[in-house]
């Protein structure tokens, strides 16, 4: 078969590290440099009992960059952990 | 009577009058876990120099004749599952012990901030898995009405030191009925209130859409005192409601006259112990003569709540517990390398329920398998929500006995996890469908061994249910033979 027969198809996925204050699920900053285990807290490290708060700046970022895209912006999103 | 066996609102009104101090209580409250905790092994652990220095301050505070809150001074204590900030926290697992959080779960710090004397850690099932307490790492529990039966469970450890009169109220969980159903074999109080209507952050997590923090109690009022103190929003916990919190105890008796009462015949059928039934329906018989309208009622889709608990609540403890790795805390396997590391700790610290549980959990989410079973529970879960809905637009409160059968023995149900599950028949389908609901007690059968009633409520309005169940509670509250030294 000749190759003009195929049509490629190519997808970026990109990746953005948001520069929000604090880290996505935890009030714990994100300072480039700090000394090691000085920016953790209870629910990064993963200890029993703690749970994440989603972060209100990184949810607004997502928005305005689906905004820049053009997209539809969902009303109601759920969270479904990977496991 | 001695003010050590009052239930939690006599206690609370004899500090009020000053009949008793705060320190007074404590020591009684200690005396008796001398006395009966190593037959009963309720306690974990007990927090003795805090509960001092809490005793002490509240004393102070009661001399300084301020108005104090309903829980200040009243010993309580909290089952192993809650953090506490310095205490040791195993959940009744191996795999935590010797594990000391730095930090107070939410209802910890506001039971703190209520004034309550914290009194220690009560023994449970292994990661609230289990209705009896036999699965806890630590050795079971004992029912304080007899020694050689279980006080149910998870929280079995919770029920019987408040039935043994040990303290005046406790914390427990309830994930599918680990509060109501040890509340109604030690023959107390003990609620489960709405979804997110208490916060759950530093509460070690079993199953995340079900999980619930309640009270026990003697009395109802006594219930109504916790969960005033307990509830709330709480930043940490975005699963937790911002609806206000009304004084829970101001309407309890208010009376019933009008107020509609649904009864299931799916909760009625095969499996029910005949006494159970009987006192049972001698509790909506107390109701109606009270002015409430009975209604029989169908929850068609309630055989299927138990299939579809032990498929959400596995899948969901699968992921909480996938954390517990040896890392960063709790006991880690002496290995040469890494995935040896981790499944060593694992399978020496958990045990053979917790295993089971994971297990079943992961396969029900596994590729493959997650629409035949994780999705397809979820639906049924949705359709066993729609059952309540329906029933609460012609009920206030739905009526039922919270278990099957009264206390059973130890080791009677340990070969047979199936059995075991049917415990919680009656109870998981108000954790499905995030409903409130109380057990409370309803008198007791040929073997002198307590029964328990079931109300379940609208979401968010434990003021009514609260005030059903006030009115449907026995008014006199026997203590168990043990209590008295018998």
């Amino acid at each position: 078969m000749p190759v003009s027969d195929f049509e490629p198809v190519i997808g970026l996925e990109v990746h953005a590290q948001l520069l929000t204050r604090s880290k996505i699920f935890c009030g714990c900053p994100t300072r480039f440099g700090a000394p090691p285990n000085t920016q953790v807290c209870m629910v990064c490290l993963g200890l029993p009992g703690a749970l994440p708060a989603l972060n209100e700046a990184a949810v607004e970022m997502a928005i305005k960059a689906g905004k820049a895209f053009g997209c539809r912006i969902a009303e109601r999103s759920i969270w479904a952990r990977k496991n | 009577m001695k003010a050590d066996l009052l239930p939690l609102s006599g206690i609370s009104d004899a500090l009020a009058s000053g009949q008793v101090s705060p320190e007074a209580l404590l020591e009684a409250s200690l005396e008796r876990i001398r006395a009966l905790d190593a037959r009963l092994h309720a306690f974990l652990r007990l927090t003795e120099v805090e509960a001092r220095t809490a005793a002490k301050a509240s004393a102070q505070r009661r001399k300084s004749k301020k108005p104090l809150g309903a829980l200040d001074g009243v010993p309580v204590a909290l089952k192993d599952i809650f953090c506490m900030e310095g205490v040791e926290t195993t959940c009744g697992s191996k795999i935590l012990r010797g594990y000391v959080p730095p930090y107070d779960a939410t209802v910890v710090r506001k039971l703190k901030q209520a004034g309550a004397v914290i009194v220690g850690k009560l023994n449970m099932d292994e990661f609230a898995m289990g209705s009896s307490t036999e699965n806890s790492a630590f050795g079971p529990t004992m029912n304080p009405w007899d020694l050689a039966r279980t006080p149910g469970g998870s929280s079995g450890g919770s029920a019987a030191a408040v039935a043994a009169r040990m303290v005046a109220g406790t914390l427990g969980t309830d994930t599918g009925g680990s509060i109501r159903q040890p509340a109604a074999m030690v023959g107390c109080a003990g609620m489960k209130p709405t979804y997110g209507r208490v916060s759950r952050f530093g509460v070690i997590a079993f199953a995340s859409s079900l999980d619930q923090v309640g009270p026990f109690a003697q009395d109802v009022r006594g219930v109504a005192y916790l969960l005033t103190a307990i509830a709330g929003h709480d930043p940490n916990d975005q699963t937790s409601s911002t609806r206000p919190v009304p004084d829970y105890a101001a309407a309890l008796d208010k009376g019933v006259r009008g107020l509609r009462i649904g009864v299931p015949a799916e909760y009625f059928g095969e499996g029910l112990a005949p006494e159970v039934e009987k006192a049972v329906r001698a509790g909506v018989e107390k109701l109606r003569a009270q002015g409430c309208e009975i209604r029989e009622i169908s929850l068609p889709n309630s055989p299927h709540a138990i299939a579809t608990y032990y498929i959400v609540a596995t899948a969901e403890a699968s992921s909480n517990l996938a954390r517990y790795d040896g890392v960063r805390y709790g006991h880690r396997a002496k290995a040469n390398q890494l995935l040896e590391m981790y499944e060593k700790t694992r399978a020496e610290g958990f045990g053979a329920e917790v295993k089971r549980r994971i297990m079943l959990g992961t396969y029900a989410l596994s590729a493959g398998y997650y629409d035949a079973y994780y999705l397809r529970a979820q639906k049924v879960r949705a359709l066993i929500r729609r059952d309540f809905d329906q029933a609460f637009a012609a009920v206030d409160a739905v009526l039922s006995p919270t278990s099957p059968t009264t206390a059973f023995q130890l080791g009677e149900k340990m070969d047979d996890p199936l059995a075991m599950y049917l415990n919680d028949v009656y109870t998981v389908p108000a954790n499905l469908a995030g409903l409130p609901g109380i057990s409370i007690p309803a008198g007791f059968d040929s073997k002198d061994l307590p029964i328990g009633l079931q109300l379940i409520g609208k979401p968010f309005e434990e003021e009514t249910l609260l005030r059903i169940a006030r009115s449907a509670e026995p008014s006199q509250h026997r203590a168990p033979p043990i209590v008295e030294g018998r």
